[in-house]
């Protein structure tokens, strides 16, 4: 087989992907891209399917502001052997719900074998609100970002080198929004605020993190659709957060003399794999100034910005699915043309 | 924002964070959409959350 071909996958978070807008369900695509790349990078919002998840070795998990810092070529990434994850909880989550999120920390431990600890809790509630943007896209706020901060500080202080965190999300189980959501229509409305929670903590404290909301358990959906249907398996979202994180690798800001081992830094990145309607986010853009080939994937979601809308068209290269994608990628690691690949195939002038 | 015409797409991002830094640091943020205008020029929209 070929060298690994380093290739980034990114399903942005809370823009309504058909695929990678639900519980984790780009996993399949990112597993597919990661067999015909052998060297994946990818975000939380690709690996996490709240009570599932999936380990791969090719695979490297990093958080979205760790990503966009990485695309620039700003921050480079270190595989471990191990992170020590340390638990940050909102205090404002309720005591019943709290210690469900502390047993599913204690069943990672001896289920799983993964190291976890310190468990901290705010020291005042983090108070997150949802919002939606004019496009369509979930985004949110904290009513005290300090309070991240501050627990983060003291995780990070008393030895932990990645953290999880949970903080409680408000929760209206009548909502159209969340029922369009369960039955595979709708925009995930969490997820903008889950994206500001864990880019604030990863842009504070540089290392590897990532969150998981705290919930009441919904009632029964009989219309729920497969792609959502992963949340609904238990009382948290936070097992696959603690597996990702337990192997997710040190973000570093200064390359080593040599790179040695198996340091990764943006320019060896070979692709970059995206939907094609999200052309318009910071990894995406850093990746075409750096002239990285960028491979738009049809996925549809809220979002138009594509290459015609950025006068691109001729620069990315369209798959019109992930199995067309992860062909694309195992060409040119192949060292092949994809030109070759189509027909009619063009006499040279 | 109107999108000069000489700023090809590859140079977009620098020149977004710049603009973006007049209103804070940026934190996570995206266009979101693209339109032309009557007159064939391009307006980026985008949403951002800045400190």
């Amino acid at each position: 087989m070929p060298q690994p071909f380093p290739t980034v996958m990114l399903v942005p978070t809370g823009i309504g992907c058909a695929i990678g807008g639900y519980a984790g369900d780009a996993l399949p695509a990112a597993r597919l891209i990661a067999a015909a790349s052998g060297c994946l990078i990818t975000h939380p919002n690709v690996m996490n399917g709240a009570s599932l998840y999936w380990r791969d070795e090719r695979i490297h998990y990093v958080e979205g502001y760790g990503l966009d810092r990485f695309a620039a070529g700003e921050w480079g990434l270190s595989p471990v052997r191990r992170q020590r994850v340390g638990l940050l909880l909102d205090c404002g989550i309720e005591p019943e719900l709290k210690q469900r999120h502390r047993q599913v920390a204690d069943a990672c431990r001896a289920t799983l074998g993964l190291s976890i600890g310190p468990v901290l809790e705010t020291d005042q509630p983090l108070e997150v609100s949802l919002e939606l943007g004019s496009s369509g896209a979930s985004w949110g706020r904290l009513g005290h970002p300090d309070a991240l901060l501050r627990a983060g500080e003291r995780l990070r202080a008393a030895g932990a080198t990645a953290i999880a965190v949970v903080a409680r999300f408000p929760e209206d189980p009548e909502s159209d929004a969340l029922a369009a959501y369960r039955q595979g229509s709708g925009v995930d409305g969490l997820a903008g605020a889950e994206a500001v929670i864990s880019h604030l903590l990863v842009q504070h404290l540089r290392i590897p993190c990532a969150h998981a909301p705290a919930l009441s358990p919904l009632p029964l959906d009989p219309q729920l659709d497969p792609r959502a249907a992963a949340e609904e398996l238990g009382y948290s979202f936070l097992s696959c957060v603690l597996v990702g994180l337990s192997h997710a690798p040190d973000l570093i800001t200064t390359a080593s003399a040599a790179r040695v081992g198996s340091e990764l830094w943006m320019d060896q990145v070979e692709a970059l794999v995206v939907p094609e309607g999200a052309l318009g986010g910071e990894a995406v853009l850093a990746a075409l100034q750096r002239q990285t080939p960028v491979i738009a994937v049809h996925n549809p979601s809220v979002l138009s910005v594509s290459a015609k809308a950025l006068g691109l068209e001729g620069t990315v290269l369209s798959a019109a699915s992930y199995r067309d994608a992860a062909g694309l990628i195992l060409a040119l690691r192949e060292g092949l043309n994809p030109a070759a690949l189509q027909r009619p195939l063009e006499s040279l002038t | 924002m109107a999108w000069p015409l000489d700023l090809p797409a590859q140079r977009l991002r620098p020149w977004l964070i710049e603009r973006l830094q007049e209103h804070g640091q940026p934190l996570r943020w995206a266009i979101t959409a693209v339109e032309s205008d009557v007159d064939g020029c391009k307006q980026l929209l985008l949403e951002a959350v800045v400190q």
